[in-house]
């Protein structure tokens, strides 16, 4: 436990710099050397802080130390107040911060990065508002809902109205059992069985506590987003389908004219790369570009391999197109 | 040495089972999780709830009656002794009502200190929800259990065939015949329809228990509380009211814009 002691994922400073009421816009202290921002839309399922686990693997430090001008959207922990919340709140809140990051930069539009859940945000809102948004980068995306995977087979089997009915929000540990249950074999005994087999190996020790801590440091989902996520998206695939919309707005993929790249692992098995394929088919762009990582959903970001092979790449893709 | 599936395969199951196949109780109740964790509860004790809910029944004929008493007794700390007076006076009359008018009131149930029908509906709804909860989670157990020891079964096949060299092998080729498994199990249509019925029996019976206890409060004059459904309504229409203000702002904003360019010209 001593080994353990105080230990926190998080290590690039940032300011708070917009707030509406659950919502929160982050700012990263650093030098920035490019004239295009970039703008993090993470998932609304889990915390932001994977991408800046611990100095080691941290995404946001080396976006920082590319002098990129680093912004991120914090959805915050929704308590039985935000239960009524619904997707186009959230797609509202990321062009508040778009709006306010361009008038703050001066500039017409920025890059836009969105992970997981919040990548199928950020390819609604590209398909709303493309011109506000010059690069589109997607991590582990999903955005065609109809797949294979355990997980996706239980949301297409369940009613999410009566978990909202019942427990307001899908609260977090909820989740969370569902995520670990999908494999439970390898992702609890086997994670733990190899955590007692490493109990010597500080590093080892300190990486899974940080994982761990991630992990359980988990926020409810909104009940009606979790209605309106679970239904439209998993159970009609609206957006693949060209029938999804917001305030009556159609998204429609074909406005998804600008530079994507999109970062996709072979063994993920929340959103395998099925979830993007489609997508990646489907749009118009003509400066597209896909990294296939041999990791998983979260291995992804935080391995040292990754960060060897798939994280210098990917940001070298950004930085050629941010001036 | 040959292995068969003996009681410390069993065992393994049991501890399996109870720590990580239990989504549904332990989501919706998170202190069960650590009465699990750290202490060795026989499994059978929270499967005995079902037959706790059974004797609801009797208990809450009795309940009735104690609360109906409790409430006379405690009038006299909870409220003023004028209030105190007020509401004995209106039992009194009320039951004075009863006794000399009989059954020509109607639906006294509709009475204030008296609970609607509703509020027993509800907990009979949720009675059944949690009996159909309690059938499906023993279909869930019997899957789990069966895919669990013919996983265990192929694996002593297995290691009964060969030597084994070390503990971490031995855990490692267990553990991918078990994991394996329950990859094929968990798509399985006979899972999905299980796992469906226990979780929505289940969120079926958080709500309309809620609702029992909260119509019970939120038809007690006296009660000073707002439910969590009021709680919840509430929130819904401020969500609703910032909404149209946010849009107000944006129509005023695009009404500026549009004036300014105007301006320009």
């Amino acid at each position: 436990m001593e080994k353990i002691k105080g230990l926190k994922p998080g290590s690039c400073p940032y300011e708070t710099v917009y707030e509406d009421w659950l919502f929160k816009l982050h700012r990263f202290r650093g030098e920035v050397g490019h004239r295009t921002p970039v703008l993090i839309s993470y998932a609304f399922i889990n915390r932001p802080t994977v991408l800046d686990l611990h100095e080691a693997v941290s995404v946001i430090k080396l976006l920082l130390e590319a002098r990129l001008d680093i912004w991120m959207i914090d959805w915050g922990y929704p308590t039985l107040a935000d239960r009524h919340l619904r997707l186009e709140d959230y797609v509202d809140f990321i062009d508040d911060c778009v709006d306010r990051v361009r008038r703050e930069r001066g500039v017409e539009s920025l890059t836009l990065w969105g992970y997981c859940l919040g990548t199928t945000l950020s390819v609604v809102y590209s398909s709303l508002f493309p011109e506000k948004v010059r690069n589109l980068v997607i991590q582990t995306p999903p955005i065609n809902f109809d797949t294979q995977n355990t997980l996706a087979v239980w949301a297409r089997s369940i009613d999410p109205a009566k978990v909202s009915r019942s427990l307001f929000n899908a609260s977090g540990d909820f989740l969370n059992l569902s995520f670990l249950l999908v494999d439970p074999v390898r992702l609890v005994v086997g994670k733990y069985q190899a955590l007692l087999d490493s109990l010597e190996d500080e590093k080892s020790v300190k990486d899974f506590f940080y994982m761990d801590h991630w992990i359980f440091d988990s926020p409810a989902v909104p009940g009606k987003v979790f209605e309106e996520y679970i239904t439209r998206w998993y159970h009609r695939n609206e957006i693949v389908r060209g029938e999804f919309t917001v305030k009556g707005r159609r998204v429609d993929l074909g406005n998804i004219r600008m530079p994507v790249l999109v970062l996709a692992a072979s063994k993920d098995h929340i959103t395998p790369p099925e979830c993007v394929l489609p997508f990646f088919e489907a749009i118009p762009s003509q400066d597209k570009k896909m990294l296939l990582s041999d990791k998983g959903h979260i291995g992804l970001t935080v391995s040292r391999s990754s960060h060897q092979k798939i994280w210098p790449e990917a940001i070298r893709w950004v930085v050629e197109r941010s001036d | 040495m040959k292995l068969s599936y003996d009681e410390d395969f069993e065992r393994i199951f049991q501890e399996f089972f109870r720590f990580f196949f239990r989504p549904l109780e332990i989501a919706i109740q998170g202190v069960q999780q650590l009465r699990f964790l750290f202490f060795a509860f026989d499994l059978e004790l929270a499967e005995a709830q079902s037959e706790t809910m059974r004797a609801y029944g009797d208990f809450l004929r009795s309940w009735f009656d104690h609360l109906r008493l409790t409430y006379e007794m405690m009038l006299g700390k909870v409220l003023p002794p004028s209030g105190a007076d007020i509401l004995r006076e209106f039992i009194r009359s009320y039951r004075k009502k009863i006794e000399s008018r009989g059954l020509e009131l109607g639906y006294p149930t509709e009475y204030p200190f008296l609970l609607p029908k509703t509020v027993l509906v509800n907990l009979d709804r949720a009675v059944q929800h949690w009996e159909k909860f309690s059938e499906a989670f023993g279909e869930y157990k019997k899957l789990i259990k069966g895919t669990y020891v013919e996983a265990a079964e192929g694996f002593m096949a297995e290691v009964n065939q060969r030597r084994v060299e070390s503990p971490q092998e031995f855990f490692a080729t267990f553990s991918e015949f078990e994991a394996r498994s329950f990859d094929t199990l968990l798509k399985s249509p006979a899972y999905l329809e299980v796992q469906k019925s226990m979780m929505e029996n289940m969120m079926d019976y958080v709500y309309f228990y809620r609702r029992f206890l909260e119509e019970m409060l939120e038809s007690n004059p006296v009660s000073p509380f707002a439910t969590i459904s009021m709680q919840d309504e509430a929130f819904r229409r401020i969500l609703d009211l910032k909404r149209r203000v946010e849009e107000l702002e944006r129509r005023v904003s695009r009404l500026e814009a549009e004036s300014g360019d105007r301006g320009k010209d």
